[in-house]
């Protein structure tokens, strides 16, 4: 059970993102201003905390800025309008962990809870890996050398990136989304096959001639690394 | 009178013209005041001396008529001497000069009447010769040896004569100037209230629908014809974004229509015609797509509609063009490859310029996305970037379909298709958001055709 609480002002997405996520594991506490927010922020034991940007009483950004002040390390995940698009730096430097674009796909949002919740639990500890493993597949992060069954395996950079960032997120699903910002850098969906064409490229290196793939495409939400 | 003329003494160029008015004046009595008091003066003191020198050469005779130290009592004769002077002078000099020589309280010589003999400067009224009029005059008087007193005098009319006639031209100068001001202020006014009332006519028509009226200028440089200028500029700009923003409600109000009237005309279908839950799940997968379609255009016009207002100013900064090139060609290499065409790069070393990455990127990513589109798998598709003589130049080639030449401008219009039927994937919107950004980057795009197939050609101006 992951411990989450919403600081949202409209009743309807906190009610989608309550039903989405409860059906996935978090048990979820709704705050609709950002003072409820904070106060039960500080008092309960969360795991995660989902906050919009635009609180009736307060901007997100100063909601995150000032429960880091109080050396509430909670990961938070900011909720976006469009028109903020590059407020969203600034939400970031504040303390933030990652934002979600309104409207926001039940998936993605799922996605991203999970990696957050994921990063805080191993406290950076990969950050301490040099070499990543996930079944027979071996990653070596200081070599820059992988391999499956000891069979050594060529990647390109950016081939290698996406792997990285899959094994790091092993089991895991990540979004299309996740992977253009974390891997390409990239802010906006460039629409056609990019990013199918980069996994179809990464999945016959890893996968062919392997019994067991371990690229998987989730339907209508993204890719997951996970070994059978 | 008029309305205009009504409002002439209220407005602030009289105020000001009348304030301007006052201290010229003011000034200009002061001066005249000065310059009066000066001449009189000066006229006043010459008459004096003049005087004084007659007074002085009566005495002289008198005193020395038989040489210096001598001290015996006057002598007829020597008397005579200065009566004599004092008729010569006479004879000499105009009605001007008075003279008065008197021995022992009578009258020996002159033209002035006998007077009670006071020493030293005097001015008094005096009658004339012929009895006829009163005057005034000024002179000196001296008391001279042996009971004998000798006044001389000049007649002051000429000087009242020559300050009339200086106070006449003050006069005459000021009255002109009070009234070359008065003018000066009502005809400045005028032509300022009557320009504002252009204005404020022009704002009253504008405001009441005929957006097109603008203020008329008068061609000079003013800072009247300045401010409507200014004020004409700003209603263009205003009306350049109405017509936009009016466009972008068109826009959506056909372009977005449609694609949600197909969804509910699908939901409509599937509520009457399902018959078990897989048609269910299948269309609310459809569904469910579709309107993620839908916002996925929403987004990209609300980006076109950033970028236009210049909400991402902040965004700029200085880029490694010649690497953001090979990013994108990275990024595409392997969609190229799937889609077969051969992918050819050409990007020139070193290339530098002001911009905002994330959308430099996105502009030729939808360039080789249209460019993929409209190609038949195998045919080439180019990506080059190269220093010009205006700048940096970056050109998408494509060997596909290649657009007209009379739809090479619609096609950066929003929405706009050139497959009327739409039944191919796109939004209609990835050119608008290319013109966008090209123009956010100061830059130009020009469509040409590439014998066969298209080149989109970018330009931008030089780092500065």
């Amino acid at each position: 059970m992951v411990k989450t609480l919403i600081v949202e002002d409209d009743p309807q997405t906190a009610l989608y993102i309550t039903q989405g996520l409860s059906r996935n594991g978090h048990t979820l506490h709704w705050a609709p201003t950002g003072g409820d927010g904070f106060v039960q922020a500080r008092a309960g034991d969360y795991e995660l905390i989902i906050a919009d940007r635009m609180l009736p009483d307060m901007d997100g950004v100063i909601f995150v800025r000032r429960l880091r002040g109080l050396n509430v390390q909670t990961p938070v995940l900011f909720l976006t309008n469009m028109a903020e698009l590059d407020a969203r730096i600034e939400g970031l430097e504040a303390g933030g962990d990652d934002y979600i674009t309104k409207p926001f796909a039940m998936p993605e949002l799922l996605a991203r809870t999970n990696a957050l919740v994921r990063r805080a639990t191993l406290n950076g500890a990969y950050n301490n890996h040099t070499v990543l493993r996930l079944g027979s597949l071996e990653m070596n992060l200081v070599a820059r050398a992988v391999s499956r069954e000891g069979l050594r395996i060529d990647l390109q950079a950016q081939e290698f990136k996406l792997l990285q960032y899959l094994m790091e997120h092993s089991s895991r699903v990540v979004t299309r989304t996740m992977l253009l910002e974390n891997v390409w850098g990239l802010e906006f969906d460039p629409g056609t096959t990019v990013v199918e064409s980069h996994m179809s490229r990464l999945r016959s290196k890893i996968d062919k001639g392997f019994d067991i793939p371990l690229i998987h495409t989730v339907r209508g939400a993204g890719y997951v690394l996970r070994a059978g | 009178m008029s309305f205009v003329q009504a409002r002439l003494f209220q407005t602030e160029s009289f105020r000001l013209a009348a304030i301007y008015a006052g201290l010229f004046l003011g000034s200009m009595a002061l001066l005249m005041a000065v310059i009066y008091l000066i001449v009189s003066h000066a006229f006043e003191a010459s008459l004096l001396r003049a005087a004084t020198d007659d007074l002085k050469a009566i005495r002289t005779a008198y005193n020395y008529a038989d040489g210096p130290k001598r001290r015996r009592p006057l002598q007829a004769a020597e008397l005579h001497e200065a009566e004599e002077i004092i008729d010569d002078r006479l004879l000499a000099h105009d009605d001007g000069d008075l003279f008065l020589l008197l021995k022992d309280g009578k009258k020996v010589a002159g033209n002035l009447p006998v007077m009670k003999p006071v020493p030293g400067m005097q001015s008094f009224a005096y009658v004339t010769q012929g009895g006829t009029a009163q005057r005034m005059l000024l002179g000196r008087g001296e008391q001279l040896r042996d009971g004998a007193y000798a006044f001389v005098g000049r007649d002051l009319e000429s000087l009242e004569k020559a300050r009339g006639e200086v106070l006449t031209a003050f006069m005459i100068v000021f009255g002109t100037s009070l009234v070359l001001a008065g003018v000066g202020g009502v005809v400045l006014s005028r032509s300022f209230v009557q320009r504002l009332d252009a204005i404020t006519a022009t704002c009253r028509s504008i405001m009441s629908g005929r957006l097109k009226d603008r203020i008329p200028g008068k061609g000079t440089r003013n800072e009247l014809d300045q401010l409507a200028a200014s004020i004409n500029a700003m209603l263009d700009r205003i009306e350049a974004l109405m017509e936009s923003l009016k466009q972008v409600t068109n826009d959506i109000a056909h372009d977005l229509r449609t694609p949600l009237a197909h969804l509910r005309y699908r939901l409509e279908g599937v509520r009457s015609e399902a018959t078990c839950i897989e048609d269910y799940e299948i269309a609310v997968d459809r569904a469910i797509e579709e309107s993620d379609t839908l916002l996925a255009m929403f987004a990209a016009l609300l980006r076109i509609a950033q970028i236009e207002a210049g909400a991402r100013q902040a965004g700029m900064q200085e880029v490694d063009f010649t690497s953001l090139m090979d990013r994108v060609a990275c990024l595409y290499k392997p969609v190229m490859e799937d889609a077969l065409h051969p992918f050819t790069i050409r990007i020139e070393e070193g290339l530098k310029l002001r911009g905002d990455p994330q959308l430099l990127i996105q502009l030729f990513s939808n360039l080789l996305d249209n460019a993929i589109r409209h190609t038949p798998k195998g045919a080439e598709i180019a990506l080059c970037a190269t220093t010009t003589d205006a700048g940096i130049g970056a050109t998408v080639e494509d060997c596909g379909e290649g657009i007209p030449a009379e739809d090479r401008t619609r096609v950066f219009r929003r929405f706009f298709r050139r497959e009327k039927s739409r039944t191919k994937p796109g939004s209609g919107l990835g050119l608008a958001l290319v013109a966008a950004v090209v123009e956010l980057h100061a830059g130009t795009i020009r469509l040409e055709d590439n014998k066969p197939g298209l080149r989109a050609k970018v330009n931008f101006p030089a780092a500065a």
